[in-house]
């Protein structure tokens, strides 16, 4: 630089002003002296044009006030130099307005200099900024690059060259930064797709802004993997190519492990798609989540229908309002009724009808959530079945006994006959003797009446065979649970009942239970008392089937059947339990003495009364195990 | 070259050498969704000299291979001290006999059926069942 300071004009006077004015002052002094010493060739010629240079002086160091300052002593100065009486004259005032017009020029010229030169320093200052940012940009999108381990990222040149490559890519591909620099991009596809699938990515990422693929790519020691691949073209500003931004990433875990999911998910879909049960799922709060095209088919509600809402809608009364507080004892206390049990329900069907159902409930604990899962079997088929069974079963049981009882009576007949016979003949001889002219003697009546009581002995003891074979001996007997005892009986006693517009009832006490008895042939009686009570009210304005228990003693259990049917006759009512006694037209009249023999067999008692307002009730007890478990 | 890429820890480590690049891939997903480090290579070129390779829990091999089959690569592996146990696929029946004569655990025919594969290969590693992913 000259004599001019780096900064100067206004923005230097505004920073030094003192300095300005001195330079100016000193300057203008200078140039006073040297007029001065030019007198002898100047004489009065040329007052102002020396003082130019203080002006222009003034101006560069100190700015536009002490410019004007330099001026305007200048021109003191100046005319100092012309005789008093010329001052006025044209051409002294020419030269001096002239002066003036140069000091202004100068000024004006100044002023500009210094903006520019501001304009400059404040445009080198943003430019400076401006790297600063553009370096730190830099430094942290390296830093980025080198802290993506798991993704290679590099360069690929317009011709396909590698051109940079981060630590992701050396510890994704194997391959150190110096041992790919500048070598094909093909290198890291399988030899026999050769370099074409390199070549045709970079043409599509070219072509369309974008390329991304899933694709196998070669390690440094020849393994494979699959990857993740996005390329990325970079142009630079005036449309040319640059390069290829690449990212590789290796997905063959996550492949692995969704195709393994993806099979099982399969598997479980043939498995559910074979199953012929309906599937339901719900929450803990009963919630259904899922609902099976089976049981879309079973219940008759599609599964949009039924997802978020509760699955006691399917199922009848006491249930339906009662399965909420069912789930929450569960969840309270884990004691489970049905879960992991497997237990014979009734469900209800969208139309409104009932169907015994094998309900088998599954749990499943995640994370955030409980899941119940459901698989119903529909029983209706096989329940038809079993009744028929039963039906044929107790009609054989019948028919059995009723030939036994033909076979037995004739025999009995024959059998009684005998001592019978025997007892009228020895009456009818001791008549005679009696009504004889002789004297009877004391030893021969004794004789004649000891066989008499003999041969009613007998016949009393054929009687009691009679006995012991109608009451068939032998029962099992077990402890059950009263309500599951009655429950599963209903579930099979109820088939089609719906359809005949039965309304069933249960009440239980809970102390009514367990009972001691032979779960199979209790079931029987109540099957017997509720198909009874079912074809009883056949036709009858109300059609209510209430069953109930209750506690009579601390050994014994009431058990209650009744309907609202037009109930009995008073002449049937004596001989309700006798054989061969009915009041169905094609009843054998065996079934209710059946019941009667079962229930003392048990050492319970049956009967049967009238109900206030119609209909019938039958009774029977039962006996609560000894208090002592039985072995 | 970097002794190799993707951190798997303590993954058991098979090489699966295949030249058919769709059986090769689609046995490396199977494996791998086992939860096993599967290197998979379509050539068993250099191999034994390679030390990562070396530290193969188990090996499944083809029989034939363009430029060296799969008895020589096990004769190789065992040269260089790989002790693992090695599975043959084949699609030769009667290559059954060669194979197991040289030195192979098992011989599987292809087509191969994937749970016989994982279940061999789980055998010989001495888990009982396979490490989940």
């Amino acid at each position: 630089m000259t004599f001019l300071p780096r900064s100067f004009g206004p923005g230097a006077g505004r920073v030094r002003p003192l300095f300005g004015y001195l330079i100016a002052l000193l300057a203008v002094g200078a140039a006073y002296l040297a007029r001065g010493a030019l007198t002898a060739q100047l004489g009065d010629r040329s007052p102002f044009l020396l003082f130019v240079l203080p002006v222009v002086i003034a101006v560069f160091y100190g700015g536009r006030g002490p410019g004007l300052l330099a001026g305007l002593i200048s021109l003191l100065a100046g005319l100092s130099f012309v005789a008093v009486p010329d001052r006025m004259t044209v051409h002294i005032l020419v030269q001096a307005a002239l002066f003036v017009l140069v000091c202004a020029g100068v000024g004006w010229l100044g002023g500009r200099l210094a903006r520019q030169q501001r304009l400059g320093e404040q445009h080198r200052e943003a430019a400076e900024a401006e790297a600063g940012r553009a370096r730190a940009a830099g430094e942290e999108l390296r830093l980025l690059l080198e802290g993506a381990t798991r993704y290679a990222i590099f360069m690929v040149d317009p011709e396909g060259s590698i051109g940079s490559w981060n630590s992701g890519a050396e510890r994704v591909f194997g391959w150190r930064e110096e041992e790919v620099l500048g070598r094909p991009s093909a290198m890291f596809t399988a030899e026999e797709e050769g370099a074409r699938r390199a070549r045709d990515a970079l043409d599509q990422a070219r072509a369309e802004g974008r390329y991304s693929d899933e694709a196998w790519y070669l390690r440094a020691d020849g393994s494979e993997f699959l990857a993740d691949a996005t390329i990325t073209p970079l142009w630079r500003e005036n449309g040319v190519l640059r390069g290829y931004a690449t990212i590789v990433h290796d997905v063959t875990d996550r492949r692995a492990a969704e195709r393994n999911l993806e099979k099982r998910e399969q598997h479980l879909q043939s498995i559910l798609a074979t199953v012929p049960d309906a599937m339901i799922v719900i929450d803990e709060k009963g919630i259904m989540i899922s609902f099976s095209a089976a049981a879309e088919k079973l219940f008759g509600y599609s599964e949009r229908e039924m997802v978020g809402r509760n699955v006691s809608l399917l199922m009848p009364s006491p249930d339906r309002e009662r399965h909420d507080a069912y789930l929450e004892r569960y969840l309270a206390t884990g004691d489970a009724h049905i879960i992991g049990i497997g237990r014979i329900v009734t469900g209800l069907r969208a139309d409104g009808s009932t169907f015994p159902m094998k309900l088998s409930v599954g749990e499943a604990l995640t994370d955030d959530q409980r899941l119940f899962t459901g698989f119903v079997q529909d029983l209706t088929e096989r329940k038809d079945f079993e009744a028929r069974v039963e039906q044929l079963k107790s009609e054989l049981i019948h028919v059995s006994r009723l030939s036994a009882m033909g076979t037995m009576a004739s025999t009995l007949a024959h059998e009684l006959n005998q001592p019978l016979t025997a007892i009228a003949s020895y009456g009818e001889a001791v008549r005679d003797l009696l009504d004889g002219p002789e004297e009877v003697e004391k030893d021969l009546l004794r004789e004649v009446f000891t066989e008499m009581s003999g041969q009613a002995l007998r016949a009393g003891s054929i009687v009691r065979r009679l006995r012991e074979f109608v009451a068939r001996g032998d029962v099992a007997k077990t402890i059950e649970d009263l309500p599951k005892l009655i429950d599963e009986a209903s579930a099979l006693a109820l088939v089609g009942s719906k359809e005949k517009g039965i309304t069933p009832q249960f009440v239980y006490a809970q102390d009514a239970t367990p009972v001691l008895v032979d779960r199979v042939q209790i079931q029987q009686v109540l099957m017997n008392l509720m198909r009874n009570a079912i074809e009883a009210m056949d036709g009858c304005p109300v059609r209510r089937l209430s069953v109930a228990t209750t506690l009579l003693d601390p050994e014994t259990v009431q058990v209650s059947v009744a309907d609202t049917g037009p109930g009995i006759a008073p002449e049937i009512a004596e001989r309700l339990f006798e054989a061969f006694t009915s009041t169905k037209r094609s009843g054998m009249g065996l079934g209710l003495s059946i019941c009667r023999t079962i229930v003392e067999s048990h050492g319970g008692r049956i009967r049967a009364r009238p109900l206030d307002g119609g209909g019938t009730e039958f009774l029977f007890t039962l006996m609560r195990p000894p208090t002592e478990p039985v072995p | 070259m970097l002794s190799l890429a993707p951190d798997r820890g303590d993954r058991p480590r098979v090489l699966l050498v295949e030249d058919d690049a769709a059986v090769r891939r689609a046995l490396q997903l199977l494996l791998q969704g086992q939860g096993y480090d599967v290197r998979a290579y379509r050539s068993a070129i250099g191999l034994a000299r390679d030390p990562e390779a070396l530290r193969a829990a188990c090996l499944v091999c083809d029989l034939i291979m363009p430029e060296k089959d799969a008895v020589e690569l096990l004769g190789e592996l065992r040269a260089a001290g790989w002790a693992g146990p090695g599975i043959l696929i084949s699609g030769q029946l009667d290559d059954r006999f060669r194979g197991q004569a040289q030195g192979f655990e098992r011989v599987l025919a292809k087509p191969i059926a994937e749970n016989l594969l994982k279940r061999s290969v789980a055998e010989l590693i001495g888990r009982r069942s396979p490490p989940a992913v």
